[in-house]
């Protein structure tokens, strides 16, 4: 006994030894995210359905599996709300399998195969959008009467808080392309599909294009910023989930918010003058330069009262006086209460004194977005322009919850997730039934 | 097997517990047997109980009885309970009795009547000390341990168990602690029912003296254990696992007594039969609990670096971790209890079994085919694969 307390002596077993299945694995890492299986081609089947069962999403690589039992595997997951890729993928930023670390960005890319996710991956990159999810779905998926995986990866990156815009790559029978321009329509995020066939189609959230190289013109067409893109300007309606409006205390505040919502190509009305600006009297997505309290108070009530307004933008700060504070806090108790249901308030508060505190705990108890300076609330309000959801309403991470892998049989996988700081477990892996395929199929129909 | 709670209740002669025991029954360790497939060891446990119940009057007699059939050889395990090797149990066999308070299951355990558990040590007694242990057995030991329990009212096993692990036992083949325990609590309660001094101190000189008493304790505390779990539709959970002769079987939670065997060729004529010994490795003890036996342990040191692994690797292969019985040197982590074949077949990890032998503790591996059969058999069973 030291005093640690008893020894262990070194020849027995070790506690820290590497698990032998997935099962041994989730008692050590429950929160593990995802199984990365190498697995030969007969027994890979039990334990995807082993990984599925137990809540993990699965990663294949190597042998993976045949079309058939990859189409029967995915089903059985997709029942269970995850999802199988196969061969690569970037999942949380982090690379996995065939697919190589990229910019992290908005952009979640589904794709049938690793050389096309990442061509995507790389257009993208070149107008300066990075990606913040990767899926492969595997070649087959999006066959006659298939495209299941594909869905289910449309559908995760839809709930990924990190994950912006969408592209989907591969090329899909008719019907199965139908379901995907349907499924893409759905997500309320802007989406493109690289169908390479030569119609051309677009919705109000969606664009079917031909190529991979047109991918960052589609992406911008419908308003995703692309830094470093020679794109072409968005169609002029863009209000994808109504009319956002905003006062600020002064011109060199609206200058700001305008900043932020031009450069996601939103048309804007201001009483500021600006090249690209329209008129105030224009209406649609507007922003106003209103100094006093009071004056945006009477702003605040204008907008709560009108249907078309989702979101609006104020501030507040310490120079406001106590009198026009107080109308100003009546005017956001009565938006947010008429906002509640379709839309919400943003207020900048612009204060660092002792108030500051109380006034933010105070709005937040009205249900009021609070942010700290003038381009973060601009920014939350234009991504409810664009049918973003604010980052906190959901987990910033694919599975829900930070990528924790388990990988069998794929040392160099659990080797390339180790370089890029992923916590990984890697299992002391053996073939089920010493690789008898008929015994190991057994097995897996009594689980 | 978790919720079980098995309680020592009292030793009585084979009739008295074992339902519909046939005149001319000899249960056996083991899986279902003949005469004619019997090992030498097996046939001279039948013999031998054949003159122990005095139904032919000499060796050659009692062979030619069971080889025409005139006796009726099953399994222990078939008939509630378990035997050790080399004892054939009949009419007038003193058995250890145990009931499971949880599902009011009874199950027995036979006496080794032998001065030694050892199989080696036990071949070297001639016939007739053999024949005199199993009179001691029957006339004076089986009665006074009855009679003991019966003033104890009952003694609880799963406490009891849980010390001796705690104390250095792994309770397959070290059963030292277990003993000590047991002679202690056996000891008052023999002094107050009253036995005539002279068989109390036989009765006490042999406790003292024979660890066998005690290895059939834990073998039925095992027994009882286990049976809870039998019958349970579906389960894939191993109930019992037994040596007879050449012959290992297993059987399942979910295909009640049925037996699924392997063949384990001449090479287990050459080893010590098992007989129903690994019973105890079915609730995670013996070889599962070796950590918790550093004087075992010590004699795999350096000889056998595999050993750790092996028994680490039962983690793999069961399904939970005894609440109670506990190993001090792993944190106080449980027992692994509840061999699932399914986990078995996959990792290709079998089951180890500790093994007296004469000099020193020996690990043995159960054969890994014969769990492959029973996943075959269990799947045909619930209609997942169709018969061969």
């Amino acid at each position: 006994v030291t005093s640690d307390g008893p020894r262990v002596p070194s020849w027995f077993p070790d506690s820290g030894a590497a698990p032998r299945t997935i099962d041994e694995a989730l008692d050590l890492v429950a929160d593990a995210t995802l199984a990365v299986i190498g697995a030969p081609r007969d027994v890979a089947s039990i334990e995807v359905r082993r990984a599925v069962e137990r809540g993990l999403d699965v990663l294949l690589v190597g042998e993976g599996l045949s079309p058939e039992d990859a189409a029967i595997e995915r089903g059985f997951a997709i029942a269970r709300g995850r999802v199988v890729l196969i061969g690569g993928a970037i999942v949380d930023g982090v690379a996995l399998g065939a697919a190589s670390p990229i910019a992290r960005g908005p952009l979640g890319i589904v794709a049938v195969d690793v050389p096309g996710a990442m061509e995507a991956a790389a257009a993208a990159h070149r107008s300066g959008v990075g990606a913040s999810q990767i899926l492969v779905i595997g070649d087959d998926d999006l066959a006659v009467g298939r495209g299941a995986g594909a869905l289910a990866a449309i559908a995760r990156l839809a709930a990924d808080a990190s994950t912006t815009a969408i592209a989907v790559v591969g090329a899909a029978e008719a019907q199965v392309a139908r379901s995907l321009r349907h499924a893409c329509a759905e997500t309320g995020k802007p989406t493109v599909i690289v169908a390479f066939d030569e119609g051309a189609r677009r919705g109000a959230l969606w664009e079917a294009v031909a190529t991979i190289d047109e991918l960052p013109r589609a992406l911008a067409r419908l308003g995703v910023e692309t830094p470093r893109g020679d794109v072409e300007a968005p169609p002029a309606s863009m209000h994808k989930l109504g009319t956002i409006v905003g006062a600020l205390a002064s011109p060199t505040l609206v200058h700001e918010a305008l900043t932020v919502w031009l450069a996601a190509r939103l048309d804007v009305a201001s009483d500021v003058p600006r090249p690209g600006v329209l008129p105030l009297d224009a209406g649609g997505h507007t922003l106003v330069s209103a100094m006093s309290g009071s004056e945006r108070a009477t702003w605040l009530r204008h907008w709560s009262a009108r249907d078309d307004v989702a979101a609006i933008l104020t501030d507040l700060s310490g120079t406001d006086l106590a009198g026009d504070v107080s109308d100003l806090l009546d005017a956001v108790r009565g938006a947010s209460l008429s906002a509640r249901g379709r839309g919400s308030l943003t207020v900048a508060l612009r204060t660092d004194d002792a108030a500051a505190s109380r006034l933010e705990a105070e709005l937040r108890g009205l249900g009021v977005h609070v942010e700290r300076s003038v381009a973060a609330a601009a920014r939350r309000v234009r991504d409810l322009a664009l049918g973003v959801p604010p980052p906190e309403a959901s987990s910033s991470s694919l599975a829900g919850r930070p990528l924790s892998a388990i990988v069998l049989a794929a040392p160099d996988v659990a080797a390339q997730i180790a370089r890029q700081g992923a916590p990984v477990l890697s299992l002391s892996w053996t073939a089920p039934a010493g690789g008898d395929a008929r015994i190991a199929r057994l097995v897996g129909l009594l689980r | 097997m978790l919720a079980a709670v098995p309680v020592w209740s009292g030793a009585l002669r084979a009739r008295h517990v074992i339902v519909n025991l046939g005149e001319r029954e000899i249960c056996l360790a083991g899986p279902p047997t003949t005469f004619d497939a019997a090992t030498i060891g097996q046939r001279q446990a039948v013999v031998e109980a054949i003159l122990f119940e005095g139904w032919a009057d000499d060796e050659d007699a009692a062979h030619e009885l069971a080889a025409s059939g005139g006796v009726v050889l099953t399994s222990a395990h078939d008939r509630g309970g378990v035997a050790p090797a080399g004892i054939g149990v009949a009419l007038s066999t003193p058995v250890l009795v145990f009931d499971d308070r949880t599902t009011m299951h009874r199950t027995w355990s036979a006496i080794d009547p032998s001065a030694t558990s050892l199989a080696a040590a036990r071949a070297l007694e001639g016939p007739a000390e053999r024949h005199a242990r199993r009179v001691f057995s029957r006339d004076v030991l089986g009665p006074a341990l009855d009679r003991a329990v019966d003033v104890a009212g009952s003694i609880e096993l799963l406490p009891l168990l849980g010390r001796a692990l705690h104390r250095g036992d792994e309770l397959g083949v070290r059963i030292e602690a277990a003993q000590s325990l047991l002679v202690s609590e056996l000891s008052r309660h023999l002094v107050r029912a009253g036995l005539p001094r002279s068989e109390l101190s036989m009765v006490l000189d042999h406790l003292s003296e024979s660890p066998s008493i005690f290895a059939a304790v834990a073998r039925g505390a095992a027994k009882s254990i286990a049976a809870a779990a039998s019958g349970v539709p579906g389960s894939t959970i191993v109930t019992a696992m037994a040596q007879g002769g050449r012959l290992f079987g297993v059987r399942l939670a979910g295909l009640g007594e049925r037996w699924i065997t392997t063949d384990l060729g001449p090479s287990s004529l050459v080893d010590a039969d098992l007989g129903d010994r690994p019973i105890v490795e079915c609730v995670g003890l013996g070889a599962f609990a070796l950590p918790a036996a550093p004087a075992v342990l010590a004699a795999f040191r350096g000889v056998r670096a595999e050993v750790p692994e092996q028994v680490r690797a039962m983690r793999s292969i069961t399904v939970a971790s005894h609440p109670t019985w506990t190993i001090p040197l792993l944190d106080f982590e449980g027992v692994r209890v509840g061999i699932d074949i399914r986990r078995v077949v996959e990792t290709g990890v079998s089951p180890v079994l500790s093994v007296e032998a004469s000099d020193r503790a020996q690990l043995r591996t159960a054969p890994l085919d014969c769990f492959v059969a029973a996943l075959e058999a269990f799947a045909v069973h619930i209609g997942v694969e169709t018969p061969a």
